[in-house]
């Protein structure tokens, strides 16, 4: 379910980069968490390989892959955000400057 | 349980290379872009790590108190941990060095095309 949810969330994140690129406004960070959930989703995939070989789902369809999905799309939610600040912050920092 | 430590250590090993690598000139065209591109596959390597190791800290095979890792606590437990290390920790890393190097060659084959393009339509 986790996988499932970090490959949405990429996606998600690589179209606002996209988005925000067609307005000629620069969002590194945007493009930074959508390649984290992206390579997260890799990992993820052979995880679920190695399980299906031994006899278990590739996918995790349970309540508790749910929750964990949606602490990790926090989580990368989070980065983008402490991303921005920080992006925000070096800007104002080189106007000073 | 603590396949993620692979990827992590390819990540690090990246980072120096990348320091290492990164201010000198490569007269080889593909070396230089290859080069160019490791960022890529640093941040590749340290997201999925970071969101991994989420993972591993829900499921409390990582901790913060030691020994760090639950599965060192018995032995039975390490040898499961380093048998998941050596299969599924060197196929993650392995999947997304892969995927990273697909991505520089489809680059690669797209700037030809547009560079190929460009030259018939001055023509």
């Amino acid at each position: 379910m986790y996988l499932l949810m970090s490959a949405a969330a990429s996606v998600l994140f690589l179209a606002l980069y996209l988005f925000k690129r067609r307005k000629n406004v620069k969002d590194s960070g945007a493009a930074c968490v959508s390649i984290m959930f992206f390579s997260a989703a890799l990992m993820w995939c052979v995880d679920g390989f190695f399980s299906a070989l031994e006899g278990e789902g590739f996918f995790d369809f349970s309540a508790e892959a749910f929750s964990l999905g949606l602490i990790i799309v926090a989580s990368g939610v989070a980065v983008y955000i402490a991303l921005s600040v920080l992006a925000k912050f070096k800007a104002k920092r080189a106007e000073k400057a | 349980m603590a396949c993620v430590l692979v990827p992590l250590a390819e990540a690090v090993g990246v980072s120096v290379l990348e320091k290492c690598v990164s201010k000198k000139n490569f007269q080889n065209e593909t070396v230089s872009k290859v080069v160019k591109k490791l960022p890529l596959l640093k941040n590749m390597l340290y997201g999925g790590s970071f969101l991994l190791g989420i993972e591993h800290i829900y499921h409390g095979e990582i901790t913060f108190v030691p020994p760090f890792l639950t599965a060192t606590a018995t032995a039975e437990g390490t040898a499961t941990m380093l048998r998941e290390m050596a299969t599924n920790g060197i196929s993650m890393a392995l999947l997304a060095t892969l995927v990273w190097g697909g991505i520089l060659a489809v680059e690669g084959i797209l700037s030809k095309f547009k560079a190929k393009n460009t030259k018939g339509s001055v023509a």
